[in-house]
């Protein structure tokens, strides 16, 4: 028999060496869920059929140790395997905005996406309170209009002047860095640098 | 937070001897050389160190040193911490030493591990920050999990410090999600 929570951390180990989010591993968390279930009854069943012997006999002291045990790392392993998740979700939201990249939205449970909308929500509502958009600058500005050249069509954006633009490929424009920063970050246009 | 480190959940499953003072209920699928659901007195058998130390605690088991603790591989380090690949013994090498130590009593233990951490550690940060853009997997092939983050951190100071001198830090950057999904792109088209 495999060891308690060895599949748990199979998943946990894949999110730490991936360079990308890996898929939800729904099947593994259910059954290290399972498994939570099944080895709390067994810790309850001692307790409650002898629990003269589950304080005073080492033996089934052992084992409702080593239950117990096992049942706390499992769950220690499957909060950290959401808690890193739900930490990259948030980074994404910072870095490329509101709309996950799909082979992002792929990798994520229902549960997740919903919390990544709801987290967009929240910084959304905060942001309108106060006023400020505070995912633009995230590196201090040093001029307030660069150069960037297209990488791919856009469509038509409005600046915050209130022009209409157009972007298409290999075109380049002389803008005011908020209008374009998320853009860069997106990938869609890219900054030149003389 | 340690609670969530990754690190720090895989130093728990470093697996330890021990020796188990009392009989164990339920305990067997622990000793692969015994067919009983049970342990008996006296059984050595290797245990995750998740479960050692709440075991330990009681008085269930007794710890042992794994044999890389042991007085050979204490004098290599001594000799030469070096050229040691620490990596293959254990990979949270020093980590699991000073809680084997708390344990077992052995406080001459983590004055080695000190000693041969502070030999390999001037080697450590000086290839980091002199390699640049050379390739580093060899280096950090005998490294135990710690000294790669700390090789890394020092390797990615430098590239910074590069980026700095060359003023490449005004430029802005797509964000690395987007850069790699572009890269495989590409790779597929070919």
């Amino acid at each position: 028999m495999a060891m308690y929570g060895a599949d748990a951390l199979e998943v946990l180990k894949e999110l730490s060496t991936a360079t990308r989010l890996p898929v939800y591993r729904a099947k593994s968390v259910s059954k290290a869920v399972d498994e939570v279930i099944h080895l709390h009854a067994e810790v309850l069943a001692i307790l409650r059929e002898r629990p003269e012997a589950a304080r005073n006999d080492a033996s089934v002291t052992a084992s409702v140790i080593f239950h117990h045990a096992a049942l706390l790392r499992n769950k220690r392993i499957m909060l950290a395997y959401h808690y890193h998740r739900m930490q990259y979700l948030q980074n994404l939201r910072w870095e490329v905005g509101a709309i996950l990249p799909p082979d992002v939205r792929e990798a994520t449970s229902a549960l997740e996406t919903g919390f990544f909308s709801a987290y967009d929500r929240l910084l959304g509502d905060y942001m309108t309170e106060v006023d400020l958009n505070l995912t633009e600058d995230l590196t201090p500005p040093k001029d307030l209009f660069i150069e960037v050249r297209v990488v791919q069509d856009a469509g038509t954006i409005i600046t915050e002047a209130g022009d209409e633009l157009t972007l298409t490929r290999n075109s380049t424009h002389y803008l005011r860095r908020s209008d374009v920063e998320h853009l860069i970050r997106q990938g869609v246009v890219e900054h030149i640098v003389h | 937070m340690a609670y969530y480190d990754i690190d720090a959940i895989l130093l728990d499953d470093q697996i330890v001897p021990a020796h188990f003072n009392t009989a164990a209920m339920d305990l067997g699928v622990l000793d692969p050389s015994t067919p009983s659901p049970h342990i008996d007195q006296g059984t050595e058998t290797d245990i995750p160190l998740w479960l050692a130390l709440s075991l330990a605690k009681r008085s269930i088991v007794t710890l042992r040193s794994p044999s890389f603790f042991g007085e050979s591989f204490q004098a290599h380090l001594l000799a030469d911490a070096q050229v040691l690949n620490i990596h293959d013994k254990c990979p949270f090498f020093y980590e699991l030493g000073v809680k084997l130590a708390k344990l077992t009593g052995n406080w001459a233990l983590p004055a080695v591990l000190k000693k041969a951490f502070h030999t390999r550690y001037l080697r450590i940060v000086d290839t980091s920050i002199n390699l640049g853009a050379a390739d580093y997997s060899e280096h950090i092939r005998k490294l135990t999990t710690a000294e790669r983050n700390l090789f890394h951190l020092g390797h990615a100071a430098a590239a910074e410090v590069l980026r700095y001198k060359t003023r490449d830090t005004d430029r802005l950057a797509a964000s690395a999600v987007v850069t790699r999904k572009r890269r495989r792109a590409a790779l597929g088209k070919k």
